[in-house]
């Protein structure tokens, strides 16, 4: 029985091996088993812990996006807000998740104020998985659609920009799209700072913004004008304090506003900015030498130049010195200076200005000068009072800072300058030719004969020239639509702001004896935003027969008959 | 088989642990995201209140205001002064501030002691009169 079955066996079965063999094979099975079984724990434990870490990231990564860059602030010098953003509720809606169309619309439409029943019937009918039904849902509606359940309605937080300061510095902050993309003034030319959530802080004090925008404000409605422009430009850092332009706008609403408001007078606007440029040919003829301050100029007849005759408005029948020019503004004593400059030294010195090229502004609304392109004889006379060029009141007032100031030409600004700015600054006049422009821009305002009397604001030593020009209409000039400006610097012994002010077709009124002058509209808003603004500014007001102020001065000018001296008034 | 005992229980530890840290950090990535929200809510806030400030605060209602209700006027030149123009205090020097003092403390604690019971101490009085 036991060898036949061994027999069956060796039928079915190869022989069986030696013992030893057999053991050798066991336990090479064994080892395999075990590998894989450690194999696949290590890997389940690999892929344990890989869990674990993917999680965490996937979760860092949500709370980080959570806390998205806002678009940057814009402060004025001080830090006051000037834009900013404000939190909203968007409301959108996705069709293709909204059951019964029809009862969405009719419960939803009464709580939105842009759609009505049809017209969002018809949005929510959209083939699409997005549509828009209220950008700035007020937290009450919220509340509301939120108890409505409606499948399919959702809401979003972001963002919108809110200028709280209303009309304050409108035309410089420029305003953005809805997608909070800037598409004017600051807001498109930092547009990639401010996207990128930096903070942008302007030179602009918005007190003395306030202060200048009203009292300019205040002479547009008393002289029925039809807009106005300001600037303050600080002479030794070239930033410009305060900008305004009127009639201005709300650029929380800018789409309200219509392209007349818009325009930004006092850097896009470009005029020709009459007697106020005397203060540059002055200026031009003293460092060219072609005039001395004691040199006369006969003015006692209208000078012809081609088709042109240049006449005064209050004509004299002896040779003017330089300061009398100024301060009695003679269009003939500046033409007679203009031609002993000569063509090429007056353009060398405007270009040297800046006043033949756009002014090179942190805005895009700025506008190239408008110049003529041959530079005639006649065209060196118009120019020495104020015709012939159009430039904005940004560059006048810059121009006129290296002129009265320390006779360097410091590139304007609208960001405030950080300690270890080192601003473009040009010598284009010494510092004896601005002493003297200065002081002769004293006299035309504190001589009983100057034009500029009304701008004496006592104790701040405010020195000026005014200029009223006539509008260029098509074919010539109109007679009857005037341009009022006054370009101020002060306080003229220790010059340190220069003020631009332009009225824009100011109307005779019988308060000023139905005079649209500069000396009428624009002087009297001078004195009083300097009387405003130099406490605001640390300027204190000095007695200016001290002989401490006196010797800042050049006093050896003759005014008339008399020798006038500065102080004497 | 003592080694094997004795790496399972390691394993074993080993696996608590990392449970806890995880949940730990869980934990904490939780309270994070809360904070974050927390903080992410207050800008939001501070936001609104800025602007508000902000809108409150502009020059031109100032100016209003103070006008209509405080009848506040610009400032005239005639009453601004450098600070050095604003005559000072006469000087003097601590010994003679002290004799002035003491002076005056014998005039008057002559009247204090007739009719308070215990007059003070000299010193105390001297240094009152001085700071007075």
């Amino acid at each position: 029985m036991n060898t036949s079955l061994r027999k069956l066996r060796h039928l079915i079965l190869p022989p069986r091996p030696d013992p030893a063999r057999s053991r050798r094979i066991a336990e090479g099975r064994l080892l395999i088993c075990c590998l894989v079984a450690l194999g696949i724990f290590i890997s389940i434990g690999v892929r344990i812990v890989g869990l674990a870490d993917a999680n965490a990231n996937t979760r860092l990564a949500n709370s980080g996006a959570a806390v998205t860059a806002e678009r940057g602030r814009i402060l004025d010098r001080k830090g006051r807000l000037l834009a900013g953003n404000l939190p909203i509720t968007i409301l959108h809606a996705d069709p293709s998740e909204i059951m019964d169309i029809q009862a969405a619309a009719t419960k939803l439409a009464p709580l939105l104020n842009d759609h009505d029943q049809a017209s969002l019937t018809k949005l929510l009918s959209k083939e699409t998985r997005y549509v828009e039904l209220d950008r700035q849902l007020p937290p009450k509606r919220h509340a509301q659609i939120l108890q409505l359940g409606i499948p399919g309605v959702y809401f979003a937080k972001g963002a919108t920009r809110v200028y709280p300061r209303d009309h304050a510095a409108a035309h410089i902050l420029g305003y953005v799209d809805t997608d909070n993309y800037g598409i004017a003034g600051i807001e498109k030319s930092m547009n990639t700072k401010l996207a990128a959530g930096q903070d942008v802080t302007l030179s602009v004090d918005l007190g003395l913004q306030a202060v200048m925008r009203r009292e300019i404000q205040r002479q547009i409605d008393s002289f029925e004008a039809i807009g106005g422009a300001g600037v303050l430009l600080d002479i030794q850092t070239g930033e410009m304090l305060a900008v305004a332009s009127l009639p201005d706008f709300n650029p929380n609403k800018f789409s309200l506003a219509s392209d007349d408001v818009r325009f930004n007078r006092a850097t896009k606007g470009l005029y020709e900015m009459g007697s106020t440029f005397k203060v540059l040919n002055t200026a031009i003829a003293l460092e060219s030498g072609a005039a001395t301050t004691n040199q006369r100029f006969e003015v006692s007849k209208p000078m012809r130049i081609s088709r042109f005759t240049i006449t005064d408005f209050h004509p004299h029948n002896k040779p003017l010195n330089v300061p009398e020019i100024l301060v009695y503004s003679s269009n003939i004593g500046s033409a007679r200076m203009a031609e002993a400059i000569g063509a090429q030294t007056q353009r060398t010195f405007m270009d040297k200005l800046g006043l033949l090229d756009r002014l090179d502004l942190e805005l895009p609304e700025t506008s190239r000068p408008l110049s003529p392109t041959r530079w005639h004889r006649t065209t060196t006379v118009t120019v020495s009072y104020g015709h012939g060029i159009s430039i904005s009141p940004a560059h006048l007032a810059s121009a006129v800072a290296a002129a009265s100031g320390n006779g360097l030409w410091i590139q304007p600004t609208l960001l405030k300058r950080q300690t270890g700015d080192s601003p473009l600054r040009l010598r284009v006049f010494s510092e004896q030719t601005a002493r003297a422009v200065r002081s002769m821009m004293r006299l035309v305002v504190s001589h009983e004969d100057g034009t500029g009397n009304n701008a004496e604001a006592r104790g701040y030593m405010v020195g000026g020239k005014t200029g009223t020009a006539e509008k260029i209409k098509i074919g010539g000039y109109n007679k009857k639509a005037n341009l009022a400006t006054f370009v101020a610097t002060f306080p003229v012994h220790d010059p340190r702001y220069v003020i631009v002010i332009l009225v824009d077709e100011p109307k005779g009124q019988k308060h000023s004896y139905g005079y649209a002058t500069a000396g009428w509209v624009v002087a009297p808003a001078v004195r009083r935003i300097v009387e405003q603004i130099a406490p605001m500014l640390g300027v204190l007001p000095v007695d200016e027969k001290s002989p401490l102020i006196r010797q800042k001065l050049l006093l050896d000018f003759t005014i008339g008959d008399e020798e006038a001296t500065l102080a004497s008034y | 088989m003592r080694l094997i005992l004795l790496c399972a229980l390691i394993l074993v530890g080993l696996g608590t642990t990392l449970y806890q840290v995880k949940t730990g950090i869980d934990e904490r990535q939780d309270r994070l995201h809360d904070i974050e929200l927390r903080i992410a809510d207050t800008k939001r806030d501070i936001a609104v209140l800025e602007a508000e400030w902000a809108y409150l605060s502009r020059s031109e209602r100032i100016m209003t205001l103070s006008g209509d209700l405080l009848k506040m006027t610009p400032i005239g030149q005639d009453r601004i002064l450098p600070l050095d123009a604003i005559p000072m205090r006469l000087e003097l020097d601590p010994v003679s501030i002290k004799e002035i003092a003491f002076t005056a403390k014998r005039s008057t604690s002559k009247d204090r002691s007739d009719s308070a019971d215990q007059p003070a101490s000299k010193d105390h009085s001297i240094r009152r009169d001085i700071s007075e």
